[in-house]
């Protein structure tokens, strides 16, 4: 260097685009990813039966693949590009254009039409909002995939995923975040991060599978304890702090929201976590704290803070962190016992974790959301776009938040039951019960943990370290017949 | 004898003191007369049917049983434990590597 004056002929990028927003944007878009790959899959397999966790982590990582297919070749237009003009009213806002990311627009500022002056340009490239939406996009299959643990047949798996992120997620996502019907003027939704596209959707998708592809063998339901709570935890510990992405980013920029969110995310979590546990140890029958029960308790926290925060101050966070982990563990240990939740049979209790608490964090924003809790600025530092709760003198959001729940619980679970039956038509929805009673090892000729001591290679089989086997025995013998005539 | 796997180390030391080296030991579990231990998962009950224990075998001269047992039976019942001992009479004992017979090979 030596103060000499530095002509540059390249930049690295063009003058909308922001380092510090591309790199947080990027961070926070793979904290997300990694809530699915481990995170759910560790935490699913290991609150699973011992006979289904690679089944239950293969379905968590080909759900993640074929999401990504489906996103890159028509679904990430059709949450957030023009608008589909299917008829008047909603129709007309419903769902966007599919088109592929395959070009080079990639490389461009991002946009969502819709939303082109309602918000700041973004200062990141188109491929890092496509891949940002991406790991939401992938989380939602991977949250329902909780409730058909332990019958659903792998092929079905392998389609209905497609076909439901196509027609039930591109939707939500459209609906709420793509500048769609529920989130114009004057109705104005809020789903900060997804705790409807995402939570209520994952509940609502999950139960009305669960009930049309029908229970798990009787067997299995009495004894289905988990096979690995350490496993578990480290899976709930990337959900926590991976939630630091999913919340953090969703203002899009890197400023002082993105810090409001994640705080709030812990300290709702936290609450939460914290709750469940003193419920479980003064208000249920067996009066204990138990671990798996304060990973409900935080999962609840950060589903109800989701759609929240950013939007509420930290009073609120820590309400609606208590709240809804108290009502979850009421629809937990209470409207589960009810007929119509004992005879749907929703393997990991999807419908609590993610449909109730998605549900109660919506409707609590609806009451706690701050206008002094501004997202973005005017130009001249006053507030551009904060958004104003119930208790703040706005009985409307609340009304609002209602509505949007609605339309997403009664289009996922319209789609979701029309693709199963469909499906139905010419494939089982449910492995046999042969399979069934066996498990991974029927189904995949694998199981989580093979016993090294009671296998033996198979000869001939296309393996290095087996295919060396005959070689040394052809050695062997070739030794003995030279070693014969000098014998002799 | 089948006992508590925590009455384990007791009796091995016990036992040492008599001489009472060598036994083999397993681990089994019991379905016993009294009900299972309950344990909760994510607010299911389960009820455990079988109980983990460990089953021990050992190979001793006539002459000491009956001490030994009655120190096996001492420890059990001092500590509440709810075990089974019996006894069998073996036939044909061989230690392996140094082919004795009968009670050399003890």
């Amino acid at each position: 260097m030596g103060g000499e004056e530095i002509h540059e002929t390249m930049i690295p990028y063009p003058n909308w685009l922001n380092a510090g927003d591309t790199a947080w944007q990027l961070a926070a878009a793979t904290l997300v990813g990694l809530m699915s790959l481990p995170g759910i899959a560790v935490l699913y397999g290991g609150i699973v039966q011992k006979k289904w966790i690679v089944n239950t982590i293969l379905m968590a990582f080909t759900g993640f693949s074929l999401v990504l297919l489906v996103w890159v070749l028509w679904g990430f237009n059709m949450g957030f590009g023009n608008p589909l003009h299917l008829g008047p009213g909603i129709l007309g806002n419903f769902v966007g254009v599919p088109h592929t990311l395959l070009g080079d627009g990639t490389q461009a500022q991002a946009n969502i039409p819709l939303l082109n002056g309602g918000m700041p340009d973004f200062h990141f490239s188109q491929s890092t909002l496509a891949y940002f939406q991406f790991v939401f996009a992938a989380i939602t299959p991977l949250l329902f995939l909780g409730s058909v643990i332990g019958r659903i047949n792998f092929k079905v798996w392998l389609i209905f995923v497609p076909l439901w992120s196509t027609l039930a997620y591109s939707v939500n996502a459209f609906l709420l975040w793509g500048g769609g019907w529920w989130a114009q003027a004057p109705r104005g939704a809020l789903d900060y991060s997804g705790g409807y596209v995402i939570h209520l959707a994952a509940g609502t998708t999950g139960f009305v599978a669960a009930a049309v592809i029908g229970p798990r063998l009787a067997r299995d339901r009495a004894r289905a304890v988990p096979n690995n709570l350490p496993m578990a935890a480290v899976g709930a510990g990337i959900l926590w702090l991976g939630w630091n992405g999913f919340n953090g980013g969703d203002p899009y920029f890197a400023g002082a929201d993105a810090a409001t969110a994640v705080l709030n995310t812990n300290l709702a979590t936290a609450t939460a976590l914290l709750t469940w546990l003193l419920m479980d140890m003064f208000l249920s029958p067996q009066r204990k704290p138990t671990f798996l029960g304060s990973v409900n308790g935080m999962i609840s926290g950060l589903v109800a803070i989701t759609p929240a925060a950013g939007f509420v101050n930290g009073l609120g966070a820590l309400l609606i962190g208590a709240i809804a982990s108290a009502l979850v563990w009421l629809s937990w240990n209470k409207l589960a016992r009810t007929r119509l939740f004992t005879r749907v049979d929703d393997t990991l209790g999807v419908v609590h974790t993610h449909g109730v608490a998605g549900l109660a964090g919506g409707l609590l924003v609806g009451l706690f959301a701050d206008p002094h809790i501004v997202e973005y600025l005017n130009k001249d530092g006053s507030t551009g776009f904060s958004a104003t709760g119930l208790l703040y003198g706005n009985p409307m959001q609340l009304a609002v938040q209602a509505g949007a729940a609605l339309t997403v619980i009664v289009w996922d679970a319209l789609i979701t039951y029309l693709i199963l039956k469909f499906l139905s038509l010419f494939m089982k929805l449910r492995m046999s019960d042969d399979e069934l009673e066996i498990g991974d090892v029927a189904t995949h000729d694998e199981e989580a943990y093979p016993d090294e001591s009671l296998v033996h290679a198979v000869a001939g089989a296309p393996s290095p370290a087996i295919a060396s086997t005959p070689t040394q025995g052809a050695d062997r013998v070739g030794l003995v017949s030279d070693a014969e005539p000098g014998a002799g | 004898m089948v006992v508590r796997p925590s009455l384990f180390d007791i009796i091995k030391d016990a036992l040492a003191l008599f001489g009472v080296r060598g036994m083999t030991v397993e681990q089994v579990h019991r379905v016993g007369d009294n009900t299972g231990h309950v344990q909760i998962y994510r607010g299911q009950r389960f009820t455990m049917t079988a109980q983990p224990y460990v089953k021990i075998d050992l190979l001793v001269p006539e002459p000491e049983l009956s001490d030994l047992t009655r120190v096996i039976d001492k420890i059990l019942s001092s500590h509440g434990s709810d075990g089974a001992m019996w006894t069998s009479r073996v036939d044909l004992v061989v230690r392996v590597r140094t082919s004795e017979h009968g009670l050399d090979a003890l």
